[in-house]
């Protein structure tokens, strides 16, 4: 059987293993909603609109789909995502398996983002209070466009005008899913092979929740750019190279991480 | 059907503690069933595991036509069915998706058997696999087991949770498989009827080690239990042969020990200068004294 088609029949049935994985989305796209750009084009603070309050579901998903079943409570009886032991034992490649998995958490976990993307066109440029001076006059050199603007509420700090900054705000949060989404897997392979795998991975998976705190935290004390938005106008100066550089890495990332899977035992 | 089908050699696993299967070595001939005893824990389930591609051994290896599953892809996968002892179907998938898939990846998919099977058993296709009884959770697996026209078929407790109908229906499936088609099958249990009933070659497994490989008939004829009394000089005999149990009692021994042409009961009585008396042992015997031992 060819590849591409043994590829497709595993995608279509991971597709179908669990519909409750398509209200992720749900969950994913809800604080890109509130808290997102493309509700308004004025928004108080830049740190809020960067830091992507729910990566931490992408770990949980993440791990429910390709993990091994020794990761997902291994205690369980039922099966409910994972599937690898019924599949792994089909007349199947073991890696396009876990190509198959990757795909389709691809698929799942990028659609809030896209669609937050497309959305963002309808009121594409972006307005943001910046306090700090050396913020503003770091995105001023590194954002392509971007201008100082008297706050009309008479608030002495000046708004920075980011033209087409909502869709730049969008890619950001695609760009950190992507991040994410890699992460996690990695992590997985490497925490995989230690005895106690299942508390250090899960419980690094929960203090992810509290590290953007820690690190808003650092930077208040240290009163320079808040780290968040310096990497973030870094990716705006040079987005090209940023979204080239993801590609490769996802792409290699992938085939190393679809290669380790495949290798580990069930 | 040229190799061995299923080979174990030697082979040894543990999980973060002592070994669950040691030194284990067996092989199945082609075309024929082997039926694998075993307590709860004894290794089977590992063994099959490793036999399936899951898991590897830490020592020794396994090798299904010749081939070590766990490194194996899918063209050399389209003979090996394997149907878990555990509900491994994702608990949402309909039935119908999961037949789909088969149909899909197999080649050799028999449509039209899965499509019998599925009748016979009263599997609706439109069910999700959560709501299914864990008789027919089994009976699927076993469908998807059996549908790709497997020839090494490796059955985890095939007829866990069935009842006896069921059970039966399903050992009827098997044989009528390796009629059709020369399948080899290796299948656990812990139902000796179905091992009488079935297998050519049963192998028992007590804490990881094999006890006995070897033809049902084989076995029955030569393990026998032995009670020896009336020693004439009243002192129990010190040099008993290697057996599978022994039971001292106050002037008598019982062995269960396996006979030949050199260890008789009656050759041992004259040693030993005592009266033998030799039981024949049931399956059940065979296997509660290989077991417990």
């Amino acid at each position: 059987m060819n590849k591409m088609k043994q590829f497709l029949a595993l995608f279509k049935f991971q597709m179908t293993i669990n519909p409750f994985n398509w209200f992720m989305i749900i969950a994913l796209a809800s604080p890109l909603l509130f808290m997102g750009s493309f509700s308004s084009s004025y928004h108080p603070n830049l740190s809020s609109l960067l830091e992507v309050q729910n990566l931490f579901f992408v770990g949980i998903i993440a791990t429910m789909v390709i993990a091994p079943e020794k990761l997902q409570f291994g205690g369980a009886t039922t099966v409910w995502n994972s599937g690898t032991e019924f599949l792994l034992t089909r007349a199947i490649d073991r890696p396009l398996h876990y190509r198959s998995k990757a795909v389709f958490l691809y698929v799942l976990i990028l659609l809030a983002p896209l669609a937050g993307i497309i959305y963002s066109t309808k009121n594409p440029d972006l307005k943001v209070t910046e306090y700090s001076q050396s913020a503003q006059q770091l995105c001023l050199s590194h954002v392509p466009g971007s201008t100082l603007e008297r706050d009309p509420g008479g608030s002495s700090s000046p708004l920075i005008v980011i033209p087409r900054g909502n869709i730049l705000i969008e890619e950001w949060h695609l760009w950190m899913f992507l991040v994410a989404l890699f992460a996690v897997q990695a992590l997985i392979l490497v925490l995989y092979p230690f005895k106690h795998r299942l508390w250090i991975f899960w419980g690094l998976l929960f203090s992810s929740i509290f590290v953007p705190l820690f690190i808003d935290l650092a930077d208040i004390r240290e009163q320079t750019p808040p780290h968040m938005e310096s990497l973030f106008f870094l990716f705006a100066a040079h987005q090209a190279a940023f979204w080239i550089l993801t590609a490769l890495t996802l792409i290699l990332g992938q085939l190393w991480c679809e290669r380790r899977f495949a290798r580990l035992e069930q | 059907m040229n190799e061995t089908p299923i080979l174990v050699q030697n082979v040894s696993r543990s999980f973060d503690g002592p070994p669950v299967v040691k030194d284990l070595s067996f092989s199945v001939k082609p075309g024929s069933i082997y039926g694998f005893l075993g307590r709860n824990g004894s290794g089977k389930t590992t063994t099959l595991r490793m036999l399936a591609g899951l898991i590897k051994p830490h020592a020794g290896h396994v090798r299904v036509m010749g081939n070590d599953p766990f490194t194996i892809g899918a063209a050399e996968r389209q003979w090996l069915g394997y149907m878990s002892e555990k509900a491994v179907i994702p608990a949402y998938t309909k039935v119908r998706s999961v037949l789909n898939l088969g149909r899909e990846l197999y080649p050799a998919w028999d449509a039209a058997l899965a499509d019998a099977l599925l009748a016979k058993y009263d599997l609706s296709p439109k069910k999700r696999f959560m709501t299914l009884s864990q008789g027919n959770q089994r009976l699927l697996g076993f469908i998807m087991a059996i549908a790709p026209r497997p020839k090494v078929l490796l059955l985890d407790e095939p007829a866990a949770n069935l009842d006896v109908v069921a059970r039966r229906e399903i050992l009827d499936d098997i044989l009528q498989l390796i009629r059709d088609c020369g399948c080899t099958v290796l299948f656990s249990t812990h139902i000796l009827s179905d091992v009488e009933r079935v297998a050519d070659e049963i192998g028992v497994l007590a804490k990881g080690n094999l006890r006995v490989s070897e033809s049902l008939d084989s076995l029955k004829d030569s393990i026998r239990q032995v009670r020896f009394f009336g020693f004439k000089n009243g002192l129990l005999p010190g040099d008993i042969p290697e057996s599978f149990r022994t039971v001292r009692g106050k002037d008598e021994v019982t062995i269960t020990l396996r006979t030949s042409a050199l260890t008789t009961p009656e050759t041992l009585a004259q040693r030993w200068s005592c009266q033998q008396e030799t039981r024949a042992l049931s399956l059940e015997d065979i296997f509660v004294e290989l077991s417990r031992n």
